[in-house]
């Protein structure tokens, strides 16, 4: 049996292609274009030639994200709050708690065990009103400074003095990012000083569901080593799990329900 | 500020029209007789408002009603006012006038929406007006603007965090008689202990037929739908003492009492009950219906619908209605609201609770994670804090909002 997640979110869309033992046969990820149908077929196409496969073997697909809704193909939809759940815990068994930060929201999803080996979703919250500290913050910082937003949990790792970034306001931030410049402050001080602010700015949030001993980090941002180390040392002593593609659980959280909703159909 | 019997009747006019709207608009289920006797008699009372000949009281939220009805005055629950104008959509330039007035669009909508419609001459012109310190402490804030605006008293009721205190009772009595001798004085009204008695005993009675309404809601499946129920604390807050909440009361027991003989469910194949906290967005009825419709679960009961008064004693009607003013849930400490929420839970067989955190409501957001924390300890149920805003549209975010619904109905769903 063969299943696909796929996540669409607000800056990428990625596809998981699960096969018989739960194991991941191929992903992909997409930036999400104005046409997400578009964006989801191709993503959808790449995943199968990865995995050999041809739509026809999919048994089923289950679509999460923003997007989800708009996926012509899929079998069924469920949030990103459930499938990230799921694809942590598939990851990382002893997950009790999953921080995730995408790119236009943060949320943080409490699990507890149903006895049967598989976990739900007990408590959850996520951003709102405002977007600061999330993947777009990020983006529109590395526009600023000049930088490719990939090398920016590098260059943090450079930094010997970090600077303090007050204003959690994505214009406001770019601004005072903007001053910082101008002060002649060394970039990897000032992206050091982001990354905290992110950490704190997300922690604020999160906190308001139980934090257990195990914690799964997931989301685009999770690839940016400079907020995952700001969230560690901001999380000590925690016991602290880190996907090797963080980016993908949601889509793989999604491809375990797939299979979930094939057995329960057969 | 003066108004004119021109004014008055323009008022009139376009506040007639907006109802008239809001009366043909099309309705995703059939209401009960009770709630349509319910908006009229809101209409009725908010048209008697604009009268030249009436005596009216602006109240805030728990200034009991029952002593305006007994000087003869009308009632009015101002916020609602912004209520209904974000039924009709007309709020919108309520709003944007109140930032013009330098209003942040971070504060009580509620209270905003009010002072925008007064600075756009759109509110009857009040002869007096009474506030609380509980359970919103901007309502005397603005109370005070609307007083000078208005040239008008302003009478302030203290009420004491200590609820349970025999002294707080003393306090508050002391207060809703001192106060309703100002009113009359200031309305020319001339005030009777014999009518007031009669007022509590019409409250008591509508008490009685209201509770055993509620009572009828906690059949499985629901009666009736948390989208209509909702409505009714808006406009009961201003009916206390009439002998319409007497009509309408028993009218709604009645109609409950026979859809409960029948079986008939407000949500065909109810699959969830939910306990709805705080109020509701008046611009549209999405949200309710996207829960109640298409995720079948139904609201099964609302906090702000909990009767917590006993019946009052027409004997002492100022001690009586300081009690009843005392024991709402609102009032006091966390751990008291939290007891209720917990007995809520149990006694309508609520399968998750969703407490709605409007945008700009210090107070009640202040509350939303203490009761979160505290009621996991009292029982097991799921608890979503849903941000929301109960009158401004601008701040509503359909999409944001459904997916946090849908994430919600699958923790329900992960718990069958």
């Amino acid at each position: 049996m063969f299943t696909a997640g796929i996540d669409i979110g607000s800056v990428s869309t990625e596809v998981v292609i699960l096969g018989e033992k739960n194991e991941i046969l191929s992903y992909t990820v997409f930036d999400s274009q104005v046409d997400i149908e578009k964006t989801v077929q191709e993503a959808f196409r790449i995943a199968l030639e990865k995995a050999c496969l041809t739509s026809e073997k999919i048994d089923s697909v289950v679509s999460t994200g923003y997007g989800r809704n708009n996926v012509p193909f899929a079998n069924k939809s469920v949030t990103e709050i459930t499938c990230h759940a799921l694809g942590a815990q598939h990851l990382f068994p002893g997950t009790k708690t999953v921080i995730d930060i995408g790119g236009q929201d943060s949320k943080a999803i409490a699990l507890a065990g149903q006895g049967n080996g598989r976990v739900r979703v007990v408590d959850f919250i996520m951003n709102d009103k405002c977007a600061a500290g999330t993947g777009r913050f990020l983006e529109v910082m590395a526009g600023v400074l000049n930088i490719d937003i990939k090398d920016m949990g590098c260059l943090s790792q450079r930094s010997n003095r970090e600077v303090s970034i007050s204003s959690m306001c994505t214009v406001f931030a770019e601004s005072e990012v903007i001053s910082l410049i101008h002060q002649k402050l060394p970039k990897e001080d000032i992206v050091s000083g982001l990354h905290t602010a992110i950490a704190r700015k997300v922690l604020s949030l999160v906190q308001r569901v139980p934090m257990e001993e195990e914690i799964t980090l997931t989301g685009g941002v999770m690839k940016n080593r400079g907020v995952v180390e700001k969230l560690r040392q901001e999380l000590l002593p925690k016991r602290i799990n880190l996907p090797d593609e963080p980016q993908i659980a949601g889509a793989l959280g999604a491809a375990i329900m797939a299979k979930r909703h094939t057995v329960s159909r057969t | 500020m003066a108004v004119g019997e021109t004014d008055r009747k323009k008022q009139r006019q376009y506040f007639s029209q907006q109802f008239q709207n809001r009366m043909r608009r099309p309705r995703s289920y059939p209401p009960l007789g009770a709630s349509q006797a319910r908006e009229r008699t809101v209409y009725k009372l908010f048209m008697e408002s604009f009268r030249d000949t009436s005596a009216v009281i602006w109240k805030s939220t728990f200034v009991p009603s029952e002593i305006i009805y007994a000087l003869g005055a009308v009632p009015l629950y101002i916020e609602s006012f912004s209520a209904v104008a974000s039924a009709v959509d007309i709020c919108p330039a309520m709003l944007d006038a109140s930032e013009k007035h330098g209003f942040s669009r971070d504060s009580c909508s509620f209270l905003r929406g009010v002072l925008g419609a007064s600075l756009k001459g759109m509110l009857p012109r009040p002869d007096a007006l009474v506030s609380s310190s509980y359970y919103c402490d901007g309502d005397p804030k603005i109370f005070d603007i609307f007083a000078e605006k208005y040239k008008k008293p302003h009478f302030y009721l203290q009420v004491p965090f200590m609820t349970d205190e025999e002294w707080s009772l003393d306090i508050v009595a002391e207060q809703l008689e001192e106060i309703t001798v100002e009113l009359a004085r200031a309305t020319g009204r001339v005030f009777s202990r014999e009518k007031l008695s009669e007022i509590i005993n019409n409250s008591n009675e509508a008490c009685r037929y209201f509770q055993q309404a509620m009572e009828l809601r906690k059949n499985v499946p629901s009666p009736m739908l948390g989208c209509e129920a909702i409505d009714y604390i808006g406009s009961i807050s201003q009916l206390w003492g009439s002998r319409d909440f007497v009509r309408i009361s028993r009218h709604l027991c009645e109609e409950l009492e026979e859809r409960v003989e029948k079986g008939a469910a407000a949500v065909e194949n109810e699959q969830f009950r939910l306990l709805w906290c705080h109020l509701r967005p008046y611009y549209n009825d999405e949200v309710f219906h996207y829960l109640e419709f298409q995720h079948r679960a139904v609201v099964a009961f609302e906090n702000i619908n909990l009767i917590t008064w006993e019946d009052m004693d027409p004997q002492r009607p100022f001690q009586s209605l300081a009690k009843k003013l005392l024991t709402n849930s609102g009032i006091g400490s966390y751990e008291r609201m939290t007891q209720w929420i917990a007995s809520l839970v149990r006694d309508y067989t609520i399968d998750g609770v969703i407490w709605m955190a409007p945008w700009g409501c210090r107070h009640f957001n202040s509350l939303s994670q203490l009761v979160k924390d505290g009621l996991r300890k009292e029982v097991d149920v799921p608890f979503f804090i849903l941000d929301l805003e109960c009158i401004d549209k601008r701040n509503y975010s359909k999409e944001q909002v459904r997916t946090r619904l849908d994430a919600f109905i699958e923790v329900l769903e992960g718990r069958k």
